[in-house]
Parts: structure tokens; sequence; C-alpha cells
């Protein structure tokens, strides 16, 4: 039985490797036969192919003209058959898209894009529809209809593209919504960890999932600014960076505990406790030398749970960890302690020992982050690494010597830096990927 | 395994489609089923009336003094859905009440919900003042045939159909008492 979803590489890779095999004595030239005798190689239906796409080639002119002629005159359509156009191009998308991919199977990728289109037409269907029929409701609910409309084709499709639309869709719903009615919007964190995150781990996304982490984050932060009542100045700066910090840590004691994919777990993880040290290297004068961070519990006592919880989630992953034993686990919780330990001295620190203390943070915290990624072959958290050293590095340039040189050996001297750092850092890397057997646990 | 997850396709695509129908068929419910309000428009910064091809409108009864009409249960939180009871008046309905639970309303009177905006303690002459949205605040226009209306700065009036629900649509728009059609 041939599997319609393999790759167009597959055959001519099977071919040659079973002629390998037969040649090593591994099998028979009759066993290599059969085998190849289950996948047929691509072309057998060529004619049949190439007629197909003539007709993919006709059924999109059509389209366009159809496109054209509902675009010329669409004000003067009565509603139902505006809204009869809008339903077709929504059926019309998922329907072709399904048939390619899964019905005659032989263009899953064309299919796919066509599913992934309907949910786009689904959603401009949303804002059409209102348009039509003058609705001036609520308009953040249109990104829940459209977020809630598309995770059912996730579900039956397994379309990681979808997936992602829809995680976003629903990250731009609670951001307006939170935003608009100053609420907290409790069906997000519902909706992200009852469907949205089980979705992404059935179809094995990682990127899905940290997008529901990152989601999450945003969620809690905007709870937590827009409803703030202490009168120390404008703490929003150091809110952010200690969250940051706190659930970067957090995220990353999950990745150790192997809670999650550990790929995606270190990255974000120390990403995000990264950019919590990185704010916090700014003196924020801007804001006013002598504003106060605010402490720990200053917040809201939304800020508190969250902050309960967060530390609830830390504890318990530590404690799989610790309970998972070997002998690197004091360095590697030690990893996931620093962003947590910084967190809680944020509020002990004047502004110019604040901004040296992270500054070396932020040094070593990169460091460590690489050391991690070499240490546990991760591509990912090695190159966000390197890009966050540059980054840091370029800033403290720019703020040293912007003022300090002529602006002509600013830049020269900033080139070469550059040129030769990055030919450094490239020349490790590759040799660290070298000795990893060629890209280390990307998947 | 492809007859199951064909139906779970289908399943999805008709919760959509149904989604998109429901829109449209609420607003053609309260249309067909809905009571015809009158409704006068306030005067608008004419450089904030037209947003991309809709008329934003801005109701008489969208800011409410308290003083002039009672408000049970005052003072409203931003986003709460509240009640306003519209009686009628000739040409327009005005604004009666305005309660947090759907009022008793008397023949000529209807009672139409209405989502909070703002709410001040100390608005106009120092009165309680409620800013409400009632989701008719938009009219959407074929392109480039806004400037001529807003050009005209004229009185703009709308009838509304509020149904047994209390939810309204627009129903008309009127610039000085005459109809405008797009087409």
């Amino acid at each position: 039985m041939v599997d319609k979803d393999l790759p167009r590489e597959w055959s001519p890779l099977l071919q040659s490797e079973s002629d390998r095999w037969v040649r090593a004595g591994l099998i028979t030239a009759e066993q290599r036969a059969a085998i190849l005798k289950l996948y047929p190689a691509p072309g057998a239906g060529g004619r049949e192919r190439t007629i197909l796409i003539f007709t993919l080639l006709g059924s999109l002119l059509v389209g366009a003209g159809v496109i054209l002629f509902f675009a010329a005159n669409w004000p003067v359509l009565p509603a139902f058959v505006k809204v009869g156009a809008i339903l077709a191009a929504v059926v019309g998308a998922y329907g072709s898209g399904y048939y390619l991919q899964y019905v005659r199977g032989s263009y899953p990728g064309l299919g796919h894009a066509l599913i992934f289109l309907g949910s786009l037409f689904y959603g401009a269907g949303i804002w059409l529809v209102a348009q039509i029929f003058h609705l001036d409701t609520h308009f953040p609910a249109g990104f829940l209809y459209w977020g809630l409309g598309v995770l059912p084709v996730v579900a039956a499709t397994r379309s990681i593209w979808v997936l992602y639309l829809g995680t976003f869709v629903l990250g731009v719903w609670t951001v307006s919504e939170q935003s608009y009615t100053l609420t907290y919007n409790w069906f997000f964190p519902v909706l992200m960890v009852g469907a949205v995150a089980p979705l992404a781990r059935w179809v094995k996304s990682a990127l899905a999932e940290a997008g529901v982490l990152f989601g999450l984050f945003v969620w809690f932060m905007i709870g937590v600014l827009s409803h703030l009542t202490n009168s120390s100045g404008n703490p929003e700066p150091f809110m952010v960076a200690r969250m940051l910090l706190l659930f970067g840590g957090a995220v990353l004691t999950a990745g150790l505990a192997r809670l999650g994919d550990e790929r995606t777990y270190f990255g974000l993880g120390g990403a995000m406790a990264l950019a919590g040290a990185y704010m916090l290297t700014f003196r924020w004068g801007f804001l006013g030398d002598d504003m106060r961070i605010p402490s720990l519990t200053a917040g809201t006592a939304f800020h508190n749970a969250g902050l309960a919880v967060l530390v609830g989630g830390m504890v318990a992953a530590a404690v799989v960890l610790w309970r998972r034993g070997g002998a690197e686990r004091i360095g590697l919780a030690a990893t996931a302690a620093a962003p947590v330990l910084a967190a809680l001295s944020l509020q002990f620190l004047e502004t110019v020992p604040r901004m040296v203390t992270f500054n070396l943070l932020l040094f070593a915290g990169t460091v460590g982050w690489i050391a991690l990624g070499i240490r546990r072959r991760n591509q990912l958290v090695v190159n966000l690494g390197l890009a966050a050293f540059v980054v840091h590095t370029l800033t403290r340039y720019f703020d040293l010597f912007f003022n300090a040189m002529s602006k002509s050996l600013f830049f020269v001297v900033g080139g070469i830096l550059l040129l030769g750092g990055g030919w450094l850092l490239e020349r490790n890397r590759r040799r660290w990927m070298g000795e990893w057997g060629g890209g280390g646990d990307d998947k | 395994m492809t007859s199951k997850r064909g139906l779970l396709f289908a399943a999805a695509v008709v919760l959509q489609v149904l989604l998109l129908l429901g829109m449209g068929a609420r607003h053609t419910y309260t249309l067909q089923t809905g009571r015809a309000v009158r409704l006068e428009t306030a005067p608008v910064d004419p450089w904030e009336i037209f947003r991309g091809q809709y008329v934003a409108l801005n109701y008489k009864i969208s800011q409410i003094q308290g003083g002039e009409v009672p408000m049970i249960g005052a003072p409203y939180q931003r986003g709460q859905r509240i009640w306003v009871t519209l009686r009628e008046g000739d040409p327009y309905w005005v604004a009666t009440g305005v309660a947090d639970q759907r009022p008793d309303t008397a023949a000529n009177e209807v009672a139409m919900q209405a989502t909070v905006q703002y709410w001040m303690d100390s608005g106009i002459e120092g009165r309680p003042q409620v800013n409400l949205r009632y989701g008719i605040e938009q009219f959407f226009v074929p392109e480039g045939e806004g400037p001529p209306l807003e050009q005209q700065r004229l009185r703009i009036s709308v009838e509304a159909a509020v149904d047994r629900f209390g939810r309204a649509a627009i129903k008309r728009v009127f610039v000085d008492d005459k109809e405008i059609q797009w087409r």
C-alpha cells in the first residue's frame, strides 16, 4: 500500500539505497524488487497529472475572473449574493484542498495550501459579513470567531499552518479584548490550555506550543499592566522585565525537566529570560532616574496569583528534575534558577548597580545559554544565544562609544568588530554543528 | 480512517458556514421582527466622521446624563451590558431610563441593550454621565461615496429596528429626513 503523503524524494532515494543494501548483502534482489513494487516511481500517472495541472490552471483563471467580477460589482450586489459568494469561496477552497490532499492524494502540498486559504477566506468572511450587514458589535469577537472556527480544521487535517493561524488570531483576540474592555479575559487561558496546547502536542508543532506559552505570557502581562494600582512612578518596564525573567526561568525549568519539547522550551525560556535581563541594562532615564522598582507583590491580586502559579509550576518542575537524577542536574538547575534569583534581587538595586549587575548577568546568561545549547546539541539555542550576544555587544558599543568617538571612526571600528566577530562566531558555530554530525536535534 | 477525517472536516467547515450565516441571520431577524425606532444622531467632529468606508454615527442617546434620566444600578463598569428604555417621540425616540437589568416597558417604549464605554461621576455640569454603544454606530458606504455626505454635514438620523431581545440593527439612514440610497 502506498502512503500518498510520502515526499517526492522518497522514490529515488529508496531506489539508490536499496541498491546499496543489495550490494552490501543485506537484502536479496528479489526482496528489493518486492519493496520497490510497494512504492511505484512518480511519473506513472504523468499524463493524468498534466491534465490535472491544466484543470487547476483553468480553475484558477475562472476563479480570478469571478473574484474580479464580484470586486467590480460589490456595492450593487444584493446582500444574499455577497454572502453566497463568501460562502462559495470558503467551501470551494476547503473542498478542493481536501480533495487534493486526501481524496486524490496527488497534490498534498497544494491541498494543504488550499485548506489554509479556506481558513483565511473564512476570517475575511467574518469582516465582510459584518460590513454587509453594518454590524458594529464588539470587534475583538471577530478574532475569537475566527480562531474558534479554524481549530476544528486543525483537528481534522493536522494542518500546522492553520494551527499557526489559529494561535496567532486568538493572540490578537486577547490583546484587543483586554485592551478594549480592560477585563482579564479568562476564556483565553482556558482556550489555550484546553484546546490549542493539546492540538500543538498532537500535531507535534513545537512552534505552536511556544506560541501558546508566549500568548499566555502576553495575556498575563496585559492583565497586570492594565490594572496597576500602585503609584510608584512608571513601574511597567521593571514589571515586564522581572516577569520575563521569572517566566523565562519557569519555561527553562520545564524544559530541563523534559515536560515539553526541550528545543522549544530552552529556546523560548532562554530568550525571554535574556530579554528581561537586557531590559534591565538600560537606565530608563526618560521615565525618571529616581523611580522606585515595585516590590514583588506590589501588583494586584491577579498579578500575585499568577506569580504563585508560576512559582508552584517551577517548584513542581524542579522536583521532577531532581527525581530524574543525573550528574548534571545541579548545573542545569542553576541555569534555570539564575533568572529567578536575578528577578528577586532586582528591587534591592539602585540604578547604576542594577545596570552593571544585569550587564554582567546578561553576559553570563548568554554564555551559559550557549553552553547549554552545545551540551544538549540544541542548534536553535546556540543560534539564538549567538544572536543575543551580538545584540548585547552592539548595544553597549553604541552606548559607550557613539558620543565618545568621531562618527566615521565609530562606524569603521564597529564594522570591523562586526565582521571579525561574526567570522569568529560563525567559525565556532560551524565547528559545533560539525561535531554533532550535521544539525543537532533540529526537526 | 479517511471517512472519519472527512466527517470531522465537513463538520468543521459546516461550523464555519453556520457562524458566517449566523452573523447575517441574527441581523436579519432583528430587522424583520424588530420595532422601528427613529434616532437622532449627535454632531461629531467632521474629521472623525469618516474612517475608511463607513460613516461613524454618534447618537443623542449615546451620552446620557444622570439627573435628566434615572439610572438604576449606577455607577456602571466599562464593558458592562445595560438597558436603555426609549420612549416614542416626534419624530425621534428619547431615552427615559437606564438600568442594569431589563426594565418593564409601556406600549410606547422599547428596551434596548447597550454596552458601557465609560462612566463619569462628574460629567457636564457636574452630573454623572454614561457613554454607550448600541452596535449601530457604523454604516458602511461604497468607496468614494462618503465625502459628499460629509460635506453636507446636515441632520443625519437613523431608523433602527429593536428586536425582543433588545438588540438593534440599522434599517435606514436619513439626511435631512430624506432616505439615502447607495444603489
